[in-house]
């Protein structure tokens, strides 16, 4: 049902009629349009504007991300303290720490889940709207056949990645959050060596979506783009075999319509991928953020905590490692198959 | 997909209970040592099980419908790309004729009809207007020798 879903929704955007005059990359979202530069035309100008935009974000981030890693600092102090008594007190304290500590970090840490989600949800919506666009400018300029590999894979691997997102990861990373926790709370190798695997899984399943994507891509550009080019050199020849006059407006007419499309399709590229960006960054600051606060908090407990506690701080900024990687990949995704559409006739 | 979380969840339920149960059964020598043994058991079979019954489902069927997700774009571009050199070849060629016309004194309307291949050639013209006999005999033969147009396929009106 939901892939019937899918489909009608793809071909909802592509009952829009389309002249070379009409292709044109589809509207920002628009809690994203006031990070767009006015002046499109040059990617590196578009990236530096983004990036600069959403580094004015940088400083909030880190005040909000501090407020809960210094609680979790003080957290292990006082642990630390309660531990030098023998006996019971010690356990007590180190399951007490171990449950102060998870239900600390938890909350901001299921918000950013939240956050990578609608983030790879938007990013997912957005390319959707893109790839037909792509396709069409590609095919425009004579590139059908790699138009149709390159839409076919993009399509795929963005509604594998997306499906994989909400079904296996999210869930995953809460599943490896609590293996974490129990980990810590009971110190058994076993758990720790499922957590590892659980992670393992994760972030290997993440990857060999992307290294598919990009290996198909490589593969079947070559061989399109090769048979597109010979195509179009096949057409020219048939010119010269026709009328004089006529084979010259032919000539000249479809090399002015192949070079608008080029343009027009770059136009689009070049937009597209910024807007890309645009619903990506915000994002993945705030979570980069957490990441590295956590890790630095990590770091600092180690001069007064043991094994159970820097595991666990570990854990959450592994945690946070592999919403980063969900989050970029869906993007990076994006940015190849954009970019291949780009290179698509040279 | 949802397979695959509940085995993520069903191995890491199991891990858990195991690693609750071991911790209970720690230092209660032969009771712990069983104890070891049996949750060791439990989760190689709640880790290897489902992984016998895998199956992968039929992809040809799936990339068929992204296929054709992505040859309705590329037809929409196709499309575009054919109407605007239509336009392009028609408009160059009735100009090319009108500048000929011109040339000859006579001042007149073009409509040209193109075929419907790839890559259009003109299959007809259609010419109105005010032009002496000798200018319109000049004409046609320029038409027929340089847009390949024959004179059966020109019409006057």
């Amino acid at each position: 049902m939901k892939k019937v879903f899918i489909l009608l929704l793809l071909l909802i955007g592509l009952t829009v009629p389309v002249s070379a005059s009409e292709i044109s990359a589809p509207e920002a979202p628009r809690d994203v349009q006031q990070m767009l530069p006015q002046e499109r035309d040059s990617f590196g100008e578009g990236l530096r504007y983004v990036l600069s935009v959403a580094l004015e974000q940088l400083v909030p981030n880190v005040k909000s991300g501090m407020g809960v890693c210094a609680g979790v600092l003080a957290t292990v102090i006082i642990l630390s303290l309660l531990k030098s008594y023998e006996g019971k007190c010690k356990a007590i304290a180190e399951l007490a720490g171990v449950v102060a500590i998870s239900t600390m970090l938890l909350s901001s840490t299921h918000s950013l889940i939240e956050l990578g989600v609608s983030t790879v949800s938007s990013l997912s919506e957005y390319g959707k709207l893109l790839t037909p666009v792509m396709t069409a400018a590609l095919a425009a300029q004579g590139g059908s056949g790699s138009a149709t590999a390159l839409a076919t894979a993009t399509v795929f691997f963005d509604t594998v990645l997306t499906e994989a997102v909400s079904s296996v990861l999210v869930p995953g990373i809460y599943i490896y959050l609590s293996v974490a926790i129990v980990n810590a709370a009971v110190g058994d190798a076993m758990m720790k060596k499922m957590a590892e695997l659980i992670k393992w899984v994760l972030s290997w399943g993440i990857k060999l979506v992307l290294y598919g994507f990009t290996g198909y891509v490589s593969i079947t550009g070559v061989i399109t783009g090769t048979a597109d080019q010979t195509a179009l050199k096949a057409a020219k020849l048939t010119f010269g075999g026709m009328v004089p006059v006529v084979g010259g407006i032919l000539s000249d007419a479809s090399e002015t319509i192949l070079v608008s499309a080029a343009v027009v399709k770059n136009a689009v590229g070049v937009y597209g991928m910024l807007v890309l960006l645009a619903i990506m960054i915000g994002p993945f600051i705030k979570i980069g953020v957490q990441y590295l606060l956590i890790k630095l908090t990590g770091a600092l407990s180690a001069l007064f905590s043991e094994k159970a506690t820097i595991g666990l701080l570990e854990s959450f900024s592994e945690a946070m490692g592999l919403l980063l990687a969900m989050t970029g990949t869906v993007c990076l995704l994006l940015m190849i198959s954009t970019m291949c559409f780009l290179r698509g006739m040279g | 997909m949802d397979g695959i979380k509940e085995y993520i969840l069903s191995v890491a339920a199991a891990a858990i209970l195991c690693a609750v149960v071991r911790r209970l059964l720690e230092k209660k020598g032969t009771a712990g040592s069983v104890g070891k043994l049996l949750t060791g058991i439990f989760m190689t079979v709640t880790v290897l099980s489902p992984l016998t019954g895998l199956t992968v489902g039929p992809m040809d069927e799936i990339m068929d419908d992204y296929r054709m997700i992505a040859q309705e774009a590329v037809a929409q571009g196709e499309k575009s790309t054919a109407n605007a050199l239509r336009q392009s070849i028609s408009q160059q060629m009735e100009a090319y004729i009108i500048e000929k016309a011109l040339a000859l004194g006579a001042d007149i309307q073009v409509e040209i009809r193109l075929s419907e291949d790839l890559y259009p050639t003109p299959i007809g013209v259609r010419l109105s207007g005010q032009i002496a006999p000798y200018a319109k005999s000049r004409l046609q033969r320029i038409i027929e020798e340089d847009l390949g147009v024959g004179e059966e396929d020109q019409i006057w009106t």
